[in-house]
């Protein structure tokens, strides 16, 4: 394999670079390897950005395969997580923008939400002792899934992908100071709407207004 | 002037933020934790966004839905198959071009000479061709780093020509050939391998300008080394070596970047590989093909359970297959789930097919997986699946009724080659002939719908075919 001495020592570090030249290299098996590893964690991104599993599916599926498509221009210049969320980035800003277009809802969409949730607890649907985490998770998700794209994008990678102030930068091809204040108005916002629920038990309006700066 | 304090609180928690995770350096960490020291607000203020933040983990991971995976393998594979066709398109365009102006430049050519006219050729293909000595080489050439490498594999004696492939036939080096020689030469290749010599370039041109050079000053060493030809017997020997190994050991092998280590990790997979086969006779392996081949059809349910995942169109490509085809696709779909580096691929097969498994095998076999666990057992019998040379398991002709291909088959599919193609492989010797059917006959059945079964592994040992799935390969394919 010829790879320059720096980017060699990367390539012994990240298992995931490894892995890609590999893929750079057409094996087929690699790919289904990086497809396998990456896949829910994907997924998990994809969830909170897409309309429905469905959408979040087709998005995850597009993103492989221009990783693919991608794959002889590929250099290990970076964290592979990173290139592989630049990628994800760039493949859900297009269809997000598209389907605004079309005035199409983003997350919306979904079946129910947390007085769904109280609805089925009250009529007995529902165990007492899943109701809290059920309702927990589902004024979270509403949280999250009502904050600017952007920011929730920031927010899953740092959260879910663990990536530094620096890698989610260069995944959503911004600076590190504006990913800083991208997390913070996040976080300040999330703060905002889930600060009634968690002290008094109040259930944040479907609307909560957000700041998207 | 005061700041203004709106700005200066979302500063505060911009800072608060990045301080939770870490992104502050040494003096800022030091003044923030001197603010929470002395002012509960602050403190508040951190706690509230620290337990916003916890909330997240009540979100939890979503995994994809069953079929994603082998859904995405195909779309990929579909758009793979595309690349390949447009790459094909693509090559006679650019020999209709060249015959264009070669055509143009026959005048000239006669007063300046054939060079003269050459140097009237797009850009692109004159470099196509100066790079043709390397290109022909790049696969071999991208893993090996450098010439050492090669001097210490060829010292230290290791055989890694696959017993599998035929012997490697010296081709003559393309150095000293003329460049009008060169051409011909390229719009004389079939479709197949101009398709193959796109990719090579288009693998090259990618490349980053030190990796070319490096390539580049390998190709030169080798040439002008005393044993350049022997060198790169070794270099392809090692390629072929390589291309069969797992992604792991692959991988494992490249991130070990001097040539002695290289070369200890390589011993230590040759040993490995010996120790998985040395004690498999002629007997046991056409045992273990005789198990395959009724396992396979045994099991063939499981194969239709997957084709139900696939789009109506590729199910009904599968029902038009004729009956060899499809029980070659099958094969295949097994063959990967057997791989052992396959996730969800190792499961054993039930106790009652292991043990009808054992009971064909020699009494010495036997008795050394008898003390073992199931799983254990499995393991070693991967072991053997996945490193016998294909030809022993696959070849059909002289190996009785084991064989996995029958010889009507192959009868069958020499009727349908063109008449041409007949003549001139009924004047080979007997032996290459059944060899070069073989090899036809097996290239032909895993071609022929990609993907389908996913993608293959170790068996598909060999050099660079047609480039129909990226290291989707004919066995036993000889250069």
């Amino acid at each position: 394999m010829v790879v320059s001495e720096s980017s060699a020592r990367r390539y012994a570090l990240d298992p995931d670079v490894r892995l890609m030249l590999e893929v750079r290299d057409d094996n087929a098996a690699a790919f289904e390897e990086l497809v396998l590893r990456y896949q829910d964690r994907l997924m998990t991104i994809l969830r909170h950005l897409a309309g429905d599993a469905g959408q979040a599916e087709d998005l995850a599926q597009e993103i492989f395969l221009r990783v693919y498509r991608s794959r002889k221009t590929y250099e290990p210049s970076a964290k592979f997580a990173t290139w592989f969320f630049t990628i994800a980035n760039n493949v859900v800003s297009n269809s997000l923008r598209s389907r605004s277009r079309r005035h199409e809802h983003t997350v919306a969409s979904r079946d129910s939400g947390p007085q769904d949730v109280l609805l089925a607890a009250s009529s007995g649907q529902m165990p007492a002792r899943l109701l809290d985490k059920a309702e927990m998770r589902e004024i979270v998700r509403m949280a999250l899934e009502s904050i600017p794209e952007r920011q929730r994008l920031a927010v899953l990678l740092c959260k879910f992908e663990g990536l530094s102030y620096a890698d989610i930068a260069a995944a959503l091809e911004a600076t590190p100071q504006a990913v800083k204040s991208l997390l913070a108005r996040a976080r300040i916002n999330l703060r905002e709407i889930l600060q009634p629920y968690y002290e008094s038990g109040e259930l944040p309006g479907k609307n909560a207004s957000v700041n998207d700066e | 002037m005061s700041p203004d304090p709106a700005t200066t609180e979302s500063s505060l928690e911009e800072q608060l933020v990045a301080y939770l995770d870490g992104e502050l350096d040494a003096e800022a960490v030091r003044r923030i934790e001197e603010r929470l020291a002395a002012e509960p607000e602050v403190r508040e203020t951190l706690n509230r966004l620290e337990r916003t933040w916890e909330m997240l983990d009540e979100l939890g991971a979503t995994p994809v839905g069953e079929s994603f995976t082998q859904t995405t393998l195909e779309m990929v594979a579909v758009a793979a198959e595309d690349d390949v066709r447009r790459a094909m398109a693509e090559v006679p365009l650019r020999r209709r071009r060249r015959w264009r102006l070669a055509c143009a430049g026959v005048f000239a050519a006669a007063a300046a000479g054939f060079g003269a006219a050459f140097l009237a050729l797009p850009n692109s293909n004159r470099q196509l061709l100066a790079d043709l000595p390397v290109l022909e080489n790049l696969e071999e050439y991208r893993q090996v780093d450098d010439i050492e490498f090669l001097r210490l594999l060829r010292q230290k004696g290791l055989s890694l020509h696959p017993s599998s492939e035929p012997p490697v036939e010296e081709r003559p080096s393309l150095e000293n050939v003329p460049a009008a020689d060169l051409a011909s030469r390229v719009a004389s290749l079939s479709p197949g391998e101009k398709a193959d010599l796109a990719q090579k370039k288009a693998s090259f041109e990618n490349l980053n300008r030190s990796e070319r050079e490096k390539i580049q000053r390998l190709h030169q060493e080798i040439r002008n080394d005393a044993d350049a030809a022997e060198l790169r017997r070794i270099m392809h020997d090692y390629y072929l070596w390589w291309k069969n190994l797992s992604p792991y050991d692959k991988n494992e092998l490249s991130s070990l970047s001097s040539p002695p280590a290289r070369i200890a990790r390589i011993e230590l997979l040759k040993q490995e590989e010996l120790k998985r086969t040395k004690n498999l006779s002629e007997g046991d392996v056409a045992a273990l093909r005789d198990w395959m081949k009724q396992y396979v059809a045994k099991f063939e349910d499981r194969y239709r359970e997957y084709l139900k995942t696939l789009s109506p169109e590729k199910r009904k490509a599968w029902e038009d297959k004729r009956p060899e085809e499809r029980r070659w696709d099958t094969l295949r779909f097994f063959r990967q789930q057997w791989q052992p580096w396959q996730r969800g691929g190792n499961k054993s097969p039930p106790p009652e097919e292991l043990a009808a498994l054992r009971a064909k095998l020699s009494p010495e076999i036997q008795a050394m997986l008898q003390d073992k666990p199931p799983l254990e057992q499995w393991r070693i019998i991967q072991g053997w699946l996945h490193s016998l040379p294909r030809q022993k398991f696959d070849a059909p002709g002289g190996r009785g009724p084991n064989s996995l291909v029958d010889e009507n088959e192959i009868a069958e599919f020499f009727k349908g080659l063109p008449r041409e193609e007949r003549e001139r492989l009924l004047n080979l010797p007997p032996e290459i002939l059944q060899h070069e059917l073989q090899r036809r006959y097996l290239s032909r059945m895993n071609q022929m719908q990609p993907f389908v079964g996913r993608p293959e592994g170790p068996f598909s040992g060999g050099p660079p075919g047609p480039r129909g799935f990226p290291d989707w390969r004919p066995p036993n394919k000889s250069k």
